[in-house]
């Protein structure tokens, strides 16, 4: 199996006498949908003959909600492949026992500490809660919507210069796309809130790609004073194991954060040894069916520490837990 | 919720000229299928746009799922993520109603309820149908048309022409590049598709006798007769490979103007035109590929099928048998709405 991580990355399909690599990456599209499905299925109808299929979901990339683990079930029943015969690499462990499964690890969460610029902290003219949000998704700008008319006064956001410097630019670029167009009716407020918004002038250059992870990382010591709360917006709302460096960063410098991620996404990073704010947030967004709710109950959550007349207690309580994640993390990944 | 409640909102619904993915109708959510199903590439767009409105708006009203231009809701994964939807936000299966079209078989997990409609484009061939002046003296064997370009098309007119090169007419409408689809990205299958994708730059396609820019289905039938003439078999290449319910008027035209075909389109096809009461040639021709279990194979059986009638001594009567079925299909076609 080892040399099945030279194959090319670019191929969707890679055909070996004993091997398949099937590459997520060019099936499965971030808006979580599976695309080429024809020819995937056409590719395994004309060349499958008994071997072993490897399924590489590298990046993150969902298995469930963009419905691949369905679609990968209809080529095993029509072309003849036995379930066991499929494999998936993937940081999801929620994998239908029928398959194989071979769990990794997000890079990126990883190598927080190589990469990371310390802060020199001063939280004096911090906002209550800070977010940053570079590819836009429904999630995302829901959040960003949101948040906004819970805290308008008080919250500090980074979108990416695309956004932050062409208000039209969402419009135009997302939701005037040919599979968005239709569903822009339902967004009028939004769009309208998004238009008139005045955004803060970035500091982030990764929020502008192509700069990637690495910078988010190197450049958060610019923004770690901005604001007393991270929101993280994850990369996948329906993904439950997916951590990047939005998290890691948050994690390692001792910044208090609510995380919204796939359902029990707080519970998983407690599994993994991290503390999360409980005892000071209600965070019951975590077990929130579907993002909207989720969004919903974690506002919730933070307007009622904001009108906490303990507010300045308790956010002291989060970052003696922060400070306790960061030797955590510390502990985790010194190896790496 | 009553069947002719339901066909009032849908006759509000088509004539509002408002189609939105997600539609709030006092206490009805309607979602219309033709929107959010990229039929070229069988994947629905916009999952996290649909669930954030349900999310948002759903407060046990009835849901009312319109699928009536052949969205194929299985292979797409439409009846999956309709689950989750059900599952995340508590919606009782017995609240939705499908609207779709007759033989259409809903996953089993699923219970909704299903409302069906006609088949409109079938039903309303006759009316644009021209009369056809019958000379089939220069046919070829076989004959085909595609407009949309899809994968399993690809592979039906690349494994077509391996067959019969030289006595066959096809009409391709699309050109094939890598940027007409931003769902259909054939750089990451180029090295699987190079003999395909060579044979389809080098073909020399025939000058085409249809106006394919008109583009909309009631041309595909007045202009029949501008090729009707040119072979004896149609290869009918559906709307959607993989459902077996979904007839155009790629089979109706066929059907209508007593045109043999063999029918490229999802598992048992061939057996719901039974159903319907039609006739197939499964007496002249082996309609095996019918339960092929996916596209590829079905493409080689049915090539195969037809390389066995091509190479058959008595070809010139089974043709004719082929053409005495067809001729009791345009009565049936007639008979069939009335």
């Amino acid at each position: 199996m080892n040399d099945w991580s030279q194959a090319p990355f670019d191929d969707a399909l890679i055909f070996g006498d004993e091997h398949i690599i099937l590459n997520g990456h060019s099936i499965v599209h971030r808006d979580n949908y599976v695309f080429n499905k024809d020819a995937i299925l056409d590719q395994l109808a004309k060349n499958y003959c008994g071997q072993h299929i490897l399924v590489k979901l590298h990046d993150g990339l969902n298995l469930k909600f963009s419905g691949l683990e369905y679609f990968l079930k209809h080529c095993c029943d029509n072309v003849g492949i036995p379930y066991n015969k499929v494999t998936f690499e993937t940081i999801n462990l929620d994998v239908d026992p029928v398959f194989g499964l071979q769990p990794m690890w997000q890079e990126t969460f990883k190598h927080a500490l190589e990469n990371i610029s310390m802060p020199d902290r001063n939280l004096h003219e911090a906002k209550f809660i800070g977010y940053t949000i570079s590819r836009m998704t429904i999630a995302r700008l829901r959040l960003a919507y949101e948040l906004d008319k819970a805290f308008a006064n008080d919250s500090y956001c980074e979108f990416g210069n695309s956004y932050a410097n062409n208000n039209e630019y969402m419009e135009r670029f997302y939701f005037d796309l040919p599979q968005n167009v239709r569903l822009k009716n339902h967004y009028r407020d939004e769009i309208e809130w998004f238009r008139t918004k005045e955004f803060t002038p970035s500091h982030l250059s990764h929020l502008s790609p192509p700069v990637g992870w690495q910078e988010s990382y190197r450049e958060y010591d610019r923004i770690w004073n901005r604001f007393q709360i991270e929101v993280i917006p994850e990369t996948d709302v329906m993904s439950s194991y997916y951590f990047t460096e939005k998290t890691a960063r948050c994690l390692v410098t001792g910044k208090p954060f609510v995380l919204i991620s796939g359902i029990n996404s707080l519970a998983r990073l407690r599994d993994l040894g991290f503390k999360t704010y409980g005892a000071v947030l209600d965070e019951s967004y975590d077990s929130a069916k579907n993002p909207y709710k989720r969004i919903q109950m974690a506002i919730q959550a933070l307007s009622n520490l904001y009108h906490s007349p303990e507010r300045h207690i308790l956010l002291a309580q989060m970052y003696q837990t922060a400070e306790e994640n960061m030797s955590i993390y510390r502990e985790k990944y010194k190896t790496t | 919720m009553i069947k002719s409640d339901i066909e009032d909102i849908m006759r509000w619904y088509y004539s509002s000229n408002t189609r939105l993915a997600v539609n709030i109708i006092q206490d009805i959510i309607l979602i219309d299928c033709q929107v959010i199903i990229d039929r070229r590439n069988n994947v629905v767009t916009g999952k996290t746009f649909i669930l954030d409105q349900l999310a948002k708006h759903y407060q046990g009203q009835q849901i009312i799922v319109v699928a009536t231009d052949g969205e194929d809701l299985q292979f797409s994964g439409w009846d999956n993520f309709l689950k989750w939807c059900c599952a995340t936000l508590s919606i009782p299966h017995n609240t939705i109603t499908y609207v779709t079209h007759p033989n259409h078989t809903i996953d089993q997990d699923l219970q909704v309820n299903q409302l069906v409609v006609d088949l409109g484009i079938f039903r309303s061939a006759n009316r644009h149908l021209p009369i056809i002046q019958k000379d089939l003296s220069q046919a070829k064997f076989i004959g085909y048309t595609i407009g949309r370009f899809t994968m399993p098309r690809m592979r039906l007119a690349y494994e077509l022409d391996k067959a019969f090169a030289n006595d066959s007419y096809c009409e391709f409408s699309e050109v094939i590049t890598n940027d007409n689809d931003n769902l259909c990205t054939w750089e990451y299958f180029a090295d699987n598709y190079t003999e395909e994708l060579e044979w389809f730059k080098t073909k020399q396609f025939v000058p085409q006798h249809l106006d394919w820019h008109a583009g909309l289905w009631e041309y595909s039938l007045k202009q029949y007769d501008q090729i009707w003439n040119r072979y004896c078999i149609e290869v009918v290449v559906e709307t959607n490979s993989l459902t077996n319910y979904f007839f155009t008027e790629k089979t109706a035209r066929c059907l209508a103007s007593g045109k043999p075909f063999v029918l490229f389109s999802g598992r048992n096809s061939l057996k719901n035109l039974q159903k319907m009461g039609f006739h197939t040639y499964e007496y002249v021709i082996d309609e095996s590929y019918d339960t092929a279990l996916h596209p590829y194979q079905r493409a080689q059986m049915m090539v195969q099928a037809l390389m066995d009638l091509y190479q058959s001594s008595n070809r010139e009567d089974q043709i004719k048998e082929l053409y005495h079925i067809a001729n009791e299909n345009v009565k049936l076609f007639k008979e069939y709405y009335e």
